[in-house]
């Protein structure tokens, strides 16, 4: 078995590790979630290129209006795109939609996923009767949570 | 939900008892045995089927809530040798996986409600504490005060001097291998030993048990049971107890060695491993000659890499002294272990079939299913193989709610249902197959003891556009009641435990829409039923996909191991052997027995937005050998053109022909699915490298194969190879081209007639 020097610690005030060559406190090491952090922030960086080259000018009152006509099923490629786009969150579980049918058959409500584990998604006041027409409420959410129905003419909602 | 139930046993013959254990918020509810016969909802659908039954069970019932208490755990009884002298070690190795996720408790025997014992804990500052506490009030905790590192092994040791100072030591021991990165240049600053004085003495006469990955909350009183809280997210390894105060110097001598008079308990959590896997898997074995032998509790992943793991040996059984962890979370749950509420004795006259304790509450209802039997010498020509195991990999999933991609897999917003809202709240009722624990691990094992919230009719599953696995399963058993096919039930468990003797009275044997889950044993016994003479009608796709086995100490348990394939999540390297068996896991088809070998075709294509149909092939057409299953439908219909699964027959998930991968020569396709989005994918494991062109409007290899073959002996293979197609069934009042599919080939099967030949070669 190998492992480093056990380094004894003065009991006080402050146990954080001393680098006595130096006299300096020694760096403490990053934690996972710090280390997860800084690959998110990459990760957003170039979703935020991409988001301004292939979504943005993709968003256009055509593609919505398609998706109201068909919300699930066989799309353009440009809606396709956008939808993944936004479907993906960034691979973030917090503040994602989903939907809770409340009522079998009867009423839908769209939630917000809290991300947190025991934490049930957190309904809001949209509730559909139709599956579909909550799916396409969830599209226009999306869109407008992006700032992508600025300047989108004709689309109503 | 207000009432909520699981069954002792899932399969019964008449005569024996079925126990049922009952949670209830009321203050009473009724229970009474109905027959399950179609659970959609569906409005376009024929909508419920559920009939009473009669039995001894019709009454009315007290509520009272029942509890669970899920987290994983070792309990060693207490033993005079165990409590505290003048002078005590406790050490372990240990890799946190969450070390920042409060008070987690590592080796202690300590009862938090009195604040009494010692024990070696990790803080909520992160950072390993011993504490000690004397039941009065007093109470000592030194804290190594430096964040301990997830993933990171390290050397951790508490002890008590006999001038009463306390010291604890956390020491990373990091090789090239066995933890998660190996280079760091401040190793220090998660390296500390602190000491400090103490006059608090732990209490002499605690009878609790020494508990690892976890301490006693409330000890055990008359009607309650004992409670154990703080437990731990990650790996242990080598615990060990010394009746002297060593110093981490020494204690590091004992991780290997661990000798000499003082020495009170020495775990060796390796001791269980056999050539065969883990037989003892609940066993914990103190190598000391005190041996105070252990228990696990709640599953605890074993046959898991240890802190001297080398990176040559894949296998636990090849090196078991490099797989002395065991792996624990706060999640795990193998056994809810509620009290019995009451118990059905199966009527001699109940027919086989699926039936289910329906349990009612206001105006809550909870379905709590169970298989009958035939009795022996009294089985009809056809029965339902009721894909118990896969029901048990998705029991509880709450993979919405935690997978980022979950949205982009189906293409749509999930729809939750009423009792997802209920697992999101209450994680104790444990997770599936397809979750990852909360320190981010794979989920391996699953139980059927508890209550398992998407294995009911009604439920709709988000996956589906509509119902998945034990649910979608009763398109199918609607449609044998409904067209008058009289037949029976068995179940993977059964199958397993009896092998090929459970399907031979049988002429035909129908599987599932999903049969993805088998063992070995469940996989050798249908092909033993289909090697002599038997006749298979495999109803679904990306069946016979997962390696599994059961528990060899409670056999409501199954284990998983993924990688390699279609996967939530994968192994940590080293971890790809079930722990019950030792054998590789992952894949079938990387065992070399992929399912194409044993019913022509094996999983292709994924997608679950819309569902599609399927188009006769061309050995369906001008009398070819397939086009026996087509009478009566024309060759240019679209076939499945409808449903309830996406309104198509073909869809979810899709099987293909692969002669290379083991689809028998004689193999015939039917029909074959076509105009799938490019929602759906080619599978991972059928890609070489991640290219384009590999979507629905892209890749003629997205698809499904309608194949059969006939086998030695008489037997028959059909092969509907998509999930979404029992759905299709009932449309237009079960008068439709798959009812009629599917009519053709089971009576063609149910004959005393050989059946149709297949394929040859073209110059015969």
């Amino acid at each position: 078995m190998t492992h480093a020097t056990f380094a004894v610690q003065s009991m006080h005030p402050d146990r954080a590790p001393w680098d006595r060559t130096k006299g300096v406190p020694v760096t403490r090491l990053p934690s996972l979630e710090e280390q997860n952090n800084r690959a998110h922030a990459a990760y957003r960086q170039v979703e935020r290129y991409i988001f301004e080259t292939e979504i943005v000018p993709r968003v256009t009152p055509e593609i919505i209006d398609e998706h109201r006509v068909r919300p699930i099923g066989k799309h353009s490629d440009d809606l396709e795109r956008v939808l993944t786009y936004l479907r993906k969150n960034h691979l973030e579980m917090k503040g994602k939609y989903i939907l809770v049918c409340t009522k079998p058959h009867e009423e839908y409500r769209i939630a917000v996923i809290t991300g947190e584990p025991d934490k049930p998604p957190v309904l809001l006041d949209d509730a559909f009767t139709d599956r579909f027409e909550a799916e396409h409420a969830i599209f226009l959410k999306r869109l407008r949570d992006h700032g992508l129905l600025d300047g989108v003419t004709g689309v109503s909602a | 939900m207000k009432v909520l139930g699981y069954s002792r046993q899932v399969s019964a013959f008449p005569g024996d008892d079925v126990d049922f254990l009952v949670s209830c918020d009321t203050e009473q509810y009724h229970a009474d045995i109905v027959k399950l016969i179609h659970g959609d909802t569906n409005p376009e659908g024929p909508g419920l089927k559920i009939e009473p039954v009669q039995t001894g069970i019709d009454a009315d019932f007290p509520g009272r809530v029942q509890p669970v208490v899920s987290g994983s755990h070792i309990e060693v009884p207490d033993h005079p040798k165990l409590r505290p002298g003048a002078q005590w070690t406790l050490q372990v190795m240990v890799a946190p996986t969450a070390p920042g996720g409060g008070v987690q408790g590592l080796v202690t025997k300590w009862e938090q409600s009195r604040e009494a014992g010692h024990g070696l804990f990790i803080g909520e500052d992160g950072a390993l504490q011993v504490w000690v506490g004397d039941g009065a009030g007093n109470v000592q905790r030194t804290s190594a005060g430096v964040p301990l590192i997830a993933g990171v092994w390290y050397l951790a040791v508490a002890s008590q001097g006999s001038d009463g100072a306390l010291t604890i030591s956390q020491t990373p021991v990091v090789t090239v291998t066995n933890s998660r990165f190996s280079f760091a240049t401040s190793w220090e600053s998660t390296t500390a030993t602190v000491t400090e004085p103490s006059e608090v003495r732990a209490s002499e006469d605690l009878a609790v048990p020494v508990v690892m990955a976890g301490y006693v909350e409330t000890t055990a009183s008359e009607g309650s049971r004992q409670v154990i809280g703080g437990h731990f997210n990650g790996k242990l390894d080598r615990p060990r107890i010394h009746a002297v105060a060593l110093s981490p110097g020494r204690a590091e001598g004992a991780v290997d060695n661990p000798r000499g008079n003082h020495v009170i308990a020495a775990w060796n959590f390796q001791e269980e491993i056999t050539s065969d896997g883990i037989k003892r898997t609940r066993h914990i074995t103190d190598v000391s000659r005190n041996r105070l032998h252990g228990r696990a509790w709640n599953g605890p992943a074993r046959g898991m890499t240890g802190y001297n793991w080398r990176a040559k040996e894949q296998n636990f059984v090849h090196a078991p002294e490099q797989y002395g962890a065991i792996h624990f979370h706060d999640d795990d749950l193998t056994d809810a272990a509620w009290d019995v509420d009451f118990t059905l004795t199966v009527p001699d006259d109940l027919p086989s079939g699926l039936y289910a304790a329906r349990l009612r509450a206001d105006d809550d209802v909870d379905h709590v299913p169970f298989y009958v039997r035939a009795r022996p010498g009294g089985e009809k020509k056809i029965v339902f193989l009721a894909p118990t195991a896969s029901y048990m990999a998705y029991a509880n999933d709450h993979v919405t709610l935690w997978a980022p991609l979950a949205q982009v897999f189906v293409a749509r917003n999930p729809v939750l249902d009423q009792r997802n809202i209920v697992l999101s709240e209450h994680r104790e009722f444990g997770l599936s197959t397809y979750d990852i624990h909360a320190d981010g691990s794979g989920v391996a094992y699953s139980t059927r003891l508890r209550p398992i919230l998407n294995m009911r009719p009604g439920f709709r599953h988000w996956l589906s556009p509509s119902l998945w696995q034990f649910n979608a399963d009763l398109h199918l058993i609607d449609w044998l009641t409904e067209l008058g096919y009289e037949f029976d039930v068995v179940t993977d468990e059964d199958l397993h435990h009896e092998g090929v003797d459970v399907l031979s009275p049988y002429q035909v044997v129908l599987t599932g829409s999903h049969p993805e889950y088998y063992s070995e044993q469940m996989l050798d016994a249908v092909h033993q039923y289909v090697d002599s003479g038997g006749r298979l009608m495999y109803l679904g796709a990306n069946g016979f996909y997962w390696v599994i086995n059961y528990d060899p100490e409670d056999l409501n348990v199954i284990e998983v191991r993924k990688g390699h394939g279609s996967n939530a999540w994968r192994c940590a390297p080293g971890e790809y052997h079930l722990s019950f068996t030792g054998e590789y896991g992952t894949l079938w088809r990387h065992r070399g027995r992929a399912p194409q070998r044993l019913v022509g075709v094996g999983f292709g294509a994924e997608g679950f937005d819309v569902s599609s149909y399927f188009r006769l092939a061309e050995d369906a057409r001008d009398g070819g050998p397939a086009s026996w299953m087509f009478d009566g439908i024309d060759a240019d219909e679209r076939i499945g053109d409808f449903g309830l699964v996406g309104h198509g027959a073909a869809g979810l998930e899709l099987d293909i022909l692969d002669a290379t991968l083991g689809s028998p020569p004689e193999t015939v396709i039917g029909a074959t699915s076509e105009a799938h989005t490019d929602i759906y994918l080619e599978v991972l494991e059928e890609l070489y490298f991640n290219v384009p062109g590999v979507s629905g409007s892209q890749s003629g290899q997205v698809r499904g194969d309608i194949t059969y073959f006939p086998t030695p002996n008489g037997g028959g293979v059909w092969s509907a190879s998509s999930i979404a197609y029992c759905g299709s069934l009932s449309h237009n009042n079960y008068d439709n081209n798959i009812s009629r599919l599917t009519k053709n080939v089971l009576d063609q099967f149910l004959r005393d007639e050989p059946v149709p030949a297949g394929a040859a070669a073209s110059d015969s």
